[in-house]
């Protein structure tokens, strides 16, 4: 039996974009146990947004850089079931069509970074270079890569235009064969698959006593995806999809399954464009939200979750945020022990782990 | 085995990335840049102000300016939609980098898409030339080693030692804005400037502090405990109050001394002795503001011994 030692890995580490500590008991190069501590980018969100509503849209933008179109509309849909307007059909689908397309440049984000912490570098170049036909394409639509400010209470700011839908049809049909280089890559690799199978495996059971969410969950076999909540355009009729799910539970598993709902995007959006009908973008808000409600999103990451309380006036009560990684991150403590040092970093980013979310 | 492939295949294909400030980056039409105002059609009737979400815009209605904070604004367009007369529109270009939070200010006699950098660029003393010796490196025994004495750094020019980056005021602000901006940056005073950056006057925490009757130490701390003065000095702040309403031309201190950029620094040191005073704008060859010295500029310089 050899001596135990503790080794910290973050908050500073190269394989990590944002920071978090995770503190790793080592029995020789095996880990047999793992804490998890967060709180290293906390920046007081949830206070600062005990202010004007309006303007809290642009604000909830910036909780994260990766889901910012995730997060603004959980928040106006709050405030909009509060109000009790009904979003026009037109608005809801272009909201779909910003947030599988947000969807697509998070999930070849994360494949990147993947292949980049397990020392393939080339596979992360040629991924981040269809993500940015994808940048680009959303900064020909909303006017900006990253924030696109184009939600707003009761609907979209900015309307789509006739050129635009062709626009996404024609650069999206461009990309996919392209993706499906990519995703054959990750699919066969015998590199990519000798550090990911059965490596940082999360059980099925396991994963429902964490709560897990999103991509994480749907690799361990649970068919859980809140788009089935027919939020924005996902319950518009004509609409339809079925939930991506692996079995394994591994590194592998949950690569894949991004991989697959890249595609899956696509194919919404494709659905969503050919569903529009001309007709106004946006309802007006009279007066201020009062009451509580709590809206769910399906973000790259996992459900979304916001509550809001408010009593009539300009300034909100409360407004709390869960956001997906916050309850992936504990699943690190099951996935992370019994497998080598050496694998942790692969393991931690396999996650997709957003800290600027988790600690607003 | 397939990604051998695909690298072979990038070997023979072009580049994916562009040289970028050699050939233009790919910006689309309706990029969102930067806000610029029209300043002919606007109706100074504050929505964009108020609607804001970072208070990066801030009216002054009595002088027809509107500023925007270049560092605050988001580019989010909520500006652009409130605005009842399209005096707002924004350009698919982006601000010049900038080292220190840039303020740019629109006003109605300018042209319309033109602005004033209320702040100005810092190192701007990296343009500047020092003097030819390293004066804290032994002196070599040469013919020409100056005595201990004099040292030679006192004749460089001014601009080796000044602060570049210089708060200023208005000749039309409240003295109120101008002890906002003593206050947040902790400074004891400003030199004044009208629309065109020319040196008109200065203001310093002693003029306001005569104004309002009270002692200079007084003044600042009483503006930090807003509201809580003493019923007694209700007198005193009624004054206070109309002090702040004022316009700073009218307490400034005008004509003031200012040193070209070339003054050698003895010559600035010798200004400030003779006339009591602490700190002195330096102005161009054209009158325009570049930067402003104080004697604890001096102080430092002697201290870290760059001169």
């Amino acid at each position: 039996m050899a001596r135990i030692s503790v080794t910290p890995f973050g908050p500073q580490h190269p394989s990590l974009l944002e920071p978090i500590h995770i503190k790793l008991r080592l029995e020789e190069e095996k880990v047999v146990g793992a804490d998890i501590v967060i709180g290293y980018n906390h920046r007081g969100l949830e206070r600062a947004m005990e202010l004007d509503f309006k303007k809290n849209i642009y604000l909830s933008e910036r909780v994260c850089g990766i889901c910012s179109f995730n997060h603004s509309t959980t928040y106006v849909q709050a405030i909009e079931q509060m109000a009790g307007l009904l979003v026009p059909t037109r608005a809801r689908l272009i909201r779909t069509i910003m947030l599988e397309l947000q969807r697509m440049t998070s999930h070849l984000l994360t494949l990147g970074h993947t292949a980049e912490v397990m020392g393939y570098e080339n596979l992360f170049m040629q991924t981040w270079r269809e993500r940015e036909d994808v940048m680009r394409l959303i900064d020909r639509i909303a006017g900006n890569r990253v924030h696109y400010s184009m939600n707003t209470i009761g609907g979209i700011r900015k309307d789509i235009s006739y050129d635009t839908t062709k626009d996404i049809e024609g650069t999206l049909s461009q990309l996919l064969p392209k993706l499906e280089e990519i995703r054959r890559v990750f699919a066969r690799d015998s590199t990519f698959a000798k550090r990911t199978k059965r490596v940082g495996v999360l059980s099925r059971d396991a994963a429902r006593r964490y709560g897990a969410v999103g991509p994480t969950a749907r690799a361990s076999d649970i068919p859980y995806d809140v788009r089935l909540s027919s939020y924005a355009g996902y319950g518009v009729e004509g609409i339809k999809f079925r939930p991506i799910h692996r079995e394994e539970g591994d590194c592998y598993a949950r690569t894949m399954v991004r991989a697959d709902e890249l595609f899956q995007s696509i194919d919404l959006i494709g659905q969503s464009i050919g569903l529009l009908r001309d007709e106004p973008v946006m309802v007006q808000l009279k007066g201020n939200p009062q009451g509580e409600a709590f809206s769910r999103v399906e973000a790259p990451r996992g459900e979304l979750f916001y509550y809001v309380k408010a009593k009539g006036e300009i300034k909100l009560d409360r407004v709390k945020i869960r956001t997906p990684t916050f309850v992936n991150v504990q699943c690190l403590a099951e996935m992370i022990p019994n497998c080598q040092l050496a694998d942790v970093p692969v393991i931690t980013v396999s996650i997709d782990p957003c800290i600027c979310c988790t600690d607003r | 085995m397939s990604m051998l492939r695909t690298t072979m295949k990038n070997l023979v294909s072009r580049p994916a990335t562009r040289l970028y400030p050699a050939e233009p980056a790919d910006i689309p039409r309706g990029d969102r840049g930067r806000i610029v105002y029209d300043m002919r059609r606007c109706i100074f009737c504050g929505l964009c102000e108020k609607r804001c979400p970072t208070h990066a815009i801030i009216m002054d209605k009595a002088n027809k300016r509107q500023s925007v904070s270049r560092a605050k604004c988001i580019a989010c367009g909520v500006c652009i939609d409130s605005c009842p007369t399209d005096t707002i529109e924004m350009r698919p270009e982006y601000s010049p980098p900038s080292l220190s939070p840039e303020i740019h200010v629109y006003d109605a006699k300018l042209t319309p898409h033109q602005f004033v950098v209320a702040s100005l660029p810092p190192f701007e003393r990296a343009k500047t030339q020092r003097p030819a010796q390293v004066p804290f490196e032994k002196p070599t025994p040469s013919v020409q080693a100056p005595a201990p004495e004099e040292p030679v750094g006192l004749n460089c020019p001014v601009t080796c030692v000044m602060t570049s980056r210089v708060l200023t005021v208005f000749l039309e602000d409240s003295v109120k804005r101008a002890v906002q901006v003593m206050v947040a940056n902790q400074l004891d005073g400003l030199p004044v400037v009208d629309i065109n950056m020319q040196v008109v006057g200065i203001i310093t925490a002693k003029d306001i502090a005569r104004d309002a009757g009270r002692g200079k130490e007084g003044i600042l701390s009483l503006l930090f405990a807003r509201g809580e003065a003493k019923k007694a000095d209700q007198d005193q702040e009624q004054r206070l109050k109309r002090t702040m309403e004022k316009a700073v031309s009218e307490i400034m201190t005008s004509p003031v001394i200012t040193a070209a950029e070339g003054t050698p620094l003895r010559e600035v040191a010798a200004l400030m002795d003779a006339n009591r005073i602490s700190r002195i704008p330096v102005v161009d060859s054209s009158g325009r503001l570049c930067g402003i010295i104080t004697h604890k500029d001096i102080l430092k310089a002697i201290a870290k011994r760059i001169v």
